[in-house]
């Protein structure tokens, strides 16, 4: 068994996670983040990626839409490449209270988010796809965030300041030593190594499998989880963010997000045992579809790419069962103080939106306990890829060259490099160049192909991958020198597929066809042995190839 | 206007109805919507690749009889089947294609993951593999990209060849000829496909006069005596097969080249001659319309529209339906229903989405939606509300009772059924009276 | 109706094979071809219209992508709406010059033997080269001394109980009226009378490929006014004829796709003039010819292929007795109306139309036949043969 010292270790890949591994490494503390999958694989990376301006919480809870306001200026300075300002509107519709917009802004005012009254003309030429039956709107600094790159971001800092991630490693016990919990055992789900972790404090940011680890100390921390889905379509219906000028309601915000937009998100009360078993029903899409239109009635004809549902960690604290004291603001437990079991912390509730603030917390209540009485810096310093420097790169096309930048900012210049193999495009829908691949691989701790994507946008257009997944995976295995770059393009295509199969029908269908054949036909992925050279594969194999390899050990 | 024959897709099925019915001296046209699915195929021919247990089989005829009911080759037939085959690989040698087979027996075909599909034809120039031994004679394998392509990954190749039987103990040359060596002089070679890389090989290294030595001795150095090179289909389109061949006598090298992602020069090779051999025998192939609709009338479909000339309606005594599956139109959804969008003939679908795929999308083999399409008669005719139509036959890829992909039988399909149509056609047309042909003074 | 949000690059399924068919990307390394500049490029202009490619430029609008497309994306108009939004064009005095036809034809004509003389010359020539940009390896088309109009004879058309109108065009008027009189000869051998409208304008093919769509769509409200007028007249006119493949395509599919001008109410009424004569054919009204006794090699437009025409043509020459026609592979010739004279073009526009030119060497035919007049410029400049229109084949077998 492998061991390591630290100070701090992180339970929790997840925007939180990540921002406390951040903000620890700037105060100079030692500190080690473990994620049993990939960064931003949980609830961070299965929402809207909406960048609140708090109003959305105006009305029924003001803390919320304060805090959200606050976080929302610092991240469009911290955090600038990950952040698109498009504004928000809320709009208000025939079916809609009409009186609601008034207290709408009079809420927003009194938790400081500025409004701007338009009449239906002028929603139009601002958004010139809402729908043309509005009888008005209030325009709010809304924005757009991206999950997976400002994670990805808050670790590269991280690591320039000296944390560490250990992806694929989960936990599978605290270790407790005399009443107080100093680190963690793992084990690498790839390799089947054993880790253990020793450290003074131990952050929980597993978000909704935060219940798991706080029962490996039989502490209650109760989850109430909720499940949200979305759709996502092919293109950008919408320039900014529109909500419906209501109370919040199932379906109603549609956020424009790099290349394509989002419809969401439903929300349904789910068993805590079913949290790894979530999917989207023919029903949700359905209401998806029909309350969209509502927003954007462009959304009919529109092609829908995917669909992806995520949870949502409402929690409970004490033992009460029913979910009565349910929070949706956030949650920073001691343990030490609450259940006298010190050296652990649990953060969780929160939203996307404020997981800095929410690291902020957890990492003020690490260093109190360690007695580091150094300032928090997170909501000055620039994220790497948000300043302001230029990127000349007269050697690519627009398209090319604006992707990157937009991507990761003016670390971009790293890679699109006066170099012809280094800025050959290869997933043609988002402009991905092999030199981006090579820099998420080398600096963005990408292993393989499904991580790629969430660094890159490889294989997230409408293609689906099934023109760029083996261009990146013949790359990917050239880079990390590891011969199942074969299985990755089947578990890479097989992830693209649950999102698509909700969603089978129209122009994803014949997508979906078109990339069977190439796949199956063309290529005769299908056909290919197991790598133990035992015969021809079975069709579960196939299927689940790429886990069966990992978890063989 | 009024045609003997007016086949309604320019794909495989389609054109080899209609090569057929215009050899027979038929006034034929096709209405084709586009490229067709040839710009995605291998460019070799499948009849019948695998058993009920995805087992790779060898003896295609021998195995159709324990297909499905409902197959499209129940309804064609052996005899018939052996002969379009014939018929097809005729055509191609007339339009200059060799298409190579191991007699009565499938072969492998190597793909660009290194998978082996069994095959009934081959085009020259591919490496065809024996099923039952691949590796045999076979030590060292070379596999070389050239310049870079972004399509063809040695590494992958390598990766997938080696975990076929025997391959365990074959070593494995991976190397890239520079683009610099092929005197490539591109904006940049590591962003050409398939067909750009062949335009500039053409361009910048076939027109020297040293050209093809230059490229065999670079493979040569690259290969370091395999037994096998294999390359990627990207040296040319027409006339790529005779180059395959220039190449190994000229390198004493054994060379296999390998159909990429789309486009697939094997694939447009195939397409080329094809329309060629439909030219030939006097067709019409008009590219870039659509049918919208039909007039029937009782049992018979009497006339078309399509997009472009919806007031000019165009007759014919038949009609050939060869639209393909889903990615070509022939078939399409929404949210509730799988349908035929030219005529709304009917189809072997099911209102529960859920129902139209699997969970698991490579090994998929039953997806419903690669399975399923337009319900037809043994002599393939389709059923448009209620009514058998007569005179109008479906084939290929748009028919119900076959998984292409699963059963490796689409070339087969496409070929047996496209023939069968025609051999209908001609022989109803042989019972009719004569055409009065229109004499102008 | 009309739909004008055109969102059609939103079918695209990836298949590649419109770069396939790109005779500019074939020929010139610099355009990045029908995918990403039409299908994949939109997505990311919608996303932020800074990531607008100025290689769009390249694009000759020749629609062969279109008529490849598996999917019905629109990809070639997708391209032209993307540089008439995002200032894709550029226009300086040549572009004024080579695409208001009608304005230039007008004052031309008026010194037709002046103009002519002049632009045929070398010095005239290096000017143009030099100060416009108009290739000097390129010949401009001769312009007439009587333009088809001034020719056209209204009282000899009146003894024709069904009557057509036509749409004449500018290269027929000013430039060269032989077509034009050679369709009065075959509809008037076929009982039908021809009429004018009062007033035509330029279809608009030259100015939208330059850039002007205000104009264009001024001319075609101005026209499809007209054709209203006509066509809506007691007189009986059954419908507008062009002998012009790119006029015809402009009427028909560009002004609502293009310039979002509804013309779906007259739309069927507006024809290729291989179209009409094909069906009348079929009816059974057929003209007295004599046999022609040649062989020719047919060539088919860009945008005859793209509005579904090359079947009509094929018709009308089938139709000609003692004809036997060779059908060319259907490559583009390279010229694309203005974009073959400008200088930056003239390599691109000489490497496409290789393939055309190639094939035509290797022949043994007495002419090349094809429906376009700038398809006819480029394949006499650069071939040996006379390229005639498939009406004048007709006219010429006429008994």
């Amino acid at each position: 068994m492998r061991q390591i010292e630290t100070d701090v270790v992180i339970i929790g890949g997840g925007a939180t996670g990540a921002g406390v591994l951040r903000d620890c490494a700037q105060r100079g503390m030692r500190a080690i983040l473990v994620e049993k999958d990939d960064i931003a694989n949980g609830t961070t990376g299965r929402n809207h990626g909406l960048l609140h301006s708090g109003a959305r919480y105006a009305v029924t809870d003001c803390h919320s839409a304060v805090e959200c306001i606050q976080e929302n200026r610092i991240l469009k300075h911290v955090a600038r490449h990950c952040i698109e300002d498009t504004g928000g509107l809320f709009i208000t519709l025939p079916e809609d209270d009409p009186d609601f917009q008034q207290t709408f802004v009079n809420a927003c005012r009194r938790a400081g988010i500025e409004t701007k009254i338009l009449t239906p003309a002028e929603a139009l030429r601002v958004e010139p796809n809402v729908n043309p039956r509005l009888l008005g709107a209030v325009q709010v600094p809304d924005g757009t965030v991206d999950p997976f790159r400002l994670t990805a971001a808050n670790i590269l800092d991280a690591e320039e300041y000296g944390g560490r991630l250990l992806n694929y490693t989960r936990v599978v016990d605290l270790v407790i030593n005399q009443g107080r919990v100093c680190g963690v055992n793992c084990v690498n789900v790839k390799t089947g190594e054993k880790i253990a972790i020793y450290a003074q404090q131990v952050v929980n940011a597993a978000g909704i499998w935060g219940q798991q680890i706080c029962e490996y100390a039989d502490l209650s921390i109760r989850m109430f989880p909720a499940k949200g889905s979305l759709l996502i379509v092919d293109y950008r219906v919408n320039g900014m963010v529109i909500n419906r000028c209501r109370k919040p309601a199932d379906a109603d915000i549609l956020v424009p997000g790099d290349t394509i937009s989002l419809i969401g998100t439903t929300s349904e009360k789910i068993p805590y045992s079913d949290i790894e078993n979530i999917r989207v029903t023919p029903d949700e899409v359905e209401i998806l579809l029909a309350e969209g239109e509502k927003l954007c009635p462009i959304m009919a004809k529109t092609r829908v790419l995917r669909a992806y549902c995520g949870v949502r960690p409402l929690i409970s604290l004490g033992d009460d069962p029913s979910g009565r004291n349910i929070s949706r603001g956030i949650v920073l437990v001691d343990h030490g103080d609450r259940d006298g079991l010190p050296g652990l912390i649990t953060i969780t509730g929160g939203k996307l939106m404020t997981y800095r603030l929410m690291a902020q917390m957890a990492t003020d209540a690490v260093a109190k306990n360690l007695g580091n009485t150094q300032a928090c810096t997170t909501a000055v310093r620039p994220l790497p890829g948000a300043g302001h420097d230029d990127v000349y790169a007269p050697q690519v096309s627009i398209p090319v060259s604006g992707s990157a930048k937009y991507r990761h900012g003016e670390r971009a210049a790293r890679f699109l490099a006066d170099d012809k193999k280094q800025n050959a495009v290869i997933c043609e829908c988002e402009m991905v160049t092999r030199g981006e691949i090579e820099y998420a691989v080398h600096n963005l701790s990408a292993t393989d192909l499904v991580d790629l994507r969430r660094r890159t946008r490889v294989g997230m257009g409408p293609c689906q991958g099934k023109i760029c997944a083996c261009r990146a995976a013949g790359i990917v295995s050239e880079l990390t020198g590891e011969d199942d770059a074969l299985n990755s393009i089947g578990e890479f295509m097989q992830e693209r597929w649950k999102g698509v199969r909700p969603i089978l029908w129209g122009d994803a269908l014949r997508e979906a066809d078109l990339s069977y054949w190439l796949g199956n036909n063309l290529l005769g992925y299908q056909q290919l042995p197991s790598s133990d050279g035992t015969g021809n594969l079975t069709t579960n194999d196939v299927c689940f190839m790429g886990k069966m390899d990992k978890e063989g050990a | 206007m009024k045609y003997d024959v007016i086949v309604i897709g320019g794909g495989l099925a389609g054109l080899t109805s209609a090569i057929r019915c215009a050899e027979a001296g038929l006034k034929s046209v096709v209405i084709s919507a586009g490229e067709s699915a040839l710009a995605f195929a291998s460019g070799a021919i499948d009849v019948l690749g695998f058993d009920q247990h995805q087992s790779p089989i060898e003896d295609p005829f021998g195995h159709i009889k324990q297909l499905p009911a409902g197959h499209p080759y129940h309804k064609i037939g052996t005899e018939s089947l052996r002969q379009s085959l014939a018929f097809f690989q005729a055509q191609m040698a007339a339009a200059g294609l060799t298409m190579g087979s191991h007699g009565q027996i499938n072969h492998g075909r190597l793909t660009a993951l290194g998978a082996m599909r069994p095959a009934w034809f081959s085009q020259k120039g591919a490496h065809t593999f024996s099923l039952a031994a691949p590796a045999a004679g076979i030590r060292h394998v070379a596999v070389v990209n050239l310049a870079g392509f972004r399509d063809f990954q040695p590494t992958l190749v390598a990766a997938g060849l080696s975990r076929q039987p025997g391959f365990a103990d074959v070593a494995f040359t991976l190397a890239d000829i520079k683009a610099e060596t092929l005197n490539i002089n591109a904006r940049n070679a590591y962003e050409l496909r398939s067909l750009e890389l062949a335009r500039t090989l053409k361009r910048d290294l076939f027109t020297q006069p040293n050209g093809l030595h230059i490229l065999s001795s670079a493979l040569q150095k690259a290969a370091r005596n395999a037994d096998l090179v294999v390359i990627p289909s990207v040296l040319a389109v027409a006339g790529g097969n005779d180059l395959m061949v220039e190449l190994e006598q000229l390198s004493g090298l054994r060379i296999c080249e390998v159909a990429t992602l789309p486009p697939s020069l094997p694939g447009m090779r195939m397409a080329a001659a094809l329309q060629q051999r439909f030219r030939h025998a006097g067709g019409l192939f008009l590219e870039g319309d659509q049918v919208l609709g039909g007039h029937f009338e009782q049992n018979r479909l009497l006339s078309i529209n399509t997009r472009l000339n919806q007031d000019i309606s165009m007759s014919a005594s038949h009609f050939v339906l060869a639209t393909g599956s889903f990615f070509s139109l022939g078939l399409v959804s929404d949210r509730h229903e799988l349908k035929e969008p030219v005529f709304g003939l009917s189809v072997n679908g099911t209102a529960d989405r859920e129902q139209w795929s699997e969970e698991c999308f490579m090994g998929g083999g039953q997806h419903r939606f690669s399975h399923t399409g337009v319900i037809t008669d043994a002599s393939l005719n389709p059923c448009y509300i209620g009514q058998t139509i007569n005179n109008l036959y479906c084939v290929g890829a748009v028919l119900d009772g076959f998984n292409p992909v699963q059963a490796g039988c689409a070339g087969g399909v496409a070929i047996g059924t496209g023939w069968f149509a025609a051999e209908r056609i001609i022989s109803a047309m042989a019972h009719t009276p004569v055409r009065q042909v229109q004499e102008i003074c | 109706m009309l739909n004008l949000l055109d969102t059609s690059f939103d079918h695209c399924i990836k298949c590649n094979v419109c770069t396939t068919r790109c005779p500019v990307a074939e020929a010139n390394p610099d355009y990045p071809g029908p995918k990403q500049a039409g299908p994949d490029g939109e997505r990311l202009r919608i996303k932020n219209p800074q990531l607008y490619d100025e290689a769009l430029k390249y694009c000759t609008n020749c629609k062969r992508c279109e008529v490849a497309c598996p999917s019905g994306v629109q990809v070639g108009t997708v391209i032209q709406r993307a540089k008439a939004k995002h200032g894709g064009f550029h226009q300086g005095p040549r572009e004024f010059i080579l695409s208001h036809t009608d304005l230039v034809g007008t004052l031309s004509s008026t010194a037709a033997p002046v103009v002519n003389v002049a632009t045929g010359l070398k010095p005239v020539k290096t000017l143009l080269d030099k100060v416009l940009g108009i290739d000097k390896r390129q010949s401009l088309p001769k312009y007439s001394r009587q333009t088809f109009r001034a020719w056209f004879d209204p009282d000899r058309q009146t003894k024709f109980e069904r009557k057509i109108c036509f749409f004449h065009g500018c290269f027929t008027n000013y430039n060269d009226p032989t077509v034009g009189k050679h369709l009065v000869a075959v509809l008037n051998a076929m009982n039908i009378g021809v009429t004018l409208l009062k007033k035509e304008k330029c279809c608009g093919v030259p100015l939208m490929a330059n850039g002007f769509f205000a104009r264009a769509r001024n001319n075609a409200q101005l026209n499809l006014g007209q054709f209203a007028d006509k066509l809506n007249d007691n007189n009986r006119v059954e419908c507008i004829i062009a002998t012009e493949p790119s006029c015809a395509m402009t009427l028909r599919d560009e002004y609502p796709e293009v310039l979002q001008v509804d013309n779906y109410a007259l739309r069927d009424r507006i024809l290729f003039a291989s179209a009409f004569i094909a069906r009348e054919l079929a009816d059974g009204n057929v003209p007295k010819m004599k046999p022609v006794n040649l062989r020719v090699a047919y060539h088919s437009p860009c945008h005859l292929i793209k509005q579904g025409g090359v079947i009509h043509t094929m018709e009308l020459l089938n139709g000609i007795p003692g004809l036997e026609v060779v059908m060319l592979d259907q490559k583009c010739c390279g010229m694309s109306g203005t974009y073959g004279f400008k200088k930056e073009n003239y390599q691109t526009s000489q490497r496409i139309g290789e393939a055309v030119f190639d094939q035509l060497t290797t022949m043994d035919v007495d002419y090349v036949v094809t429906d376009c007049e700038s398809c006819k410029m480029q394949i006499e400049m650069n071939t040996g043969y006379k390229v005639l229109h498939p009406i004048t084949v007709m006219a010429q077998s006429l008994a």
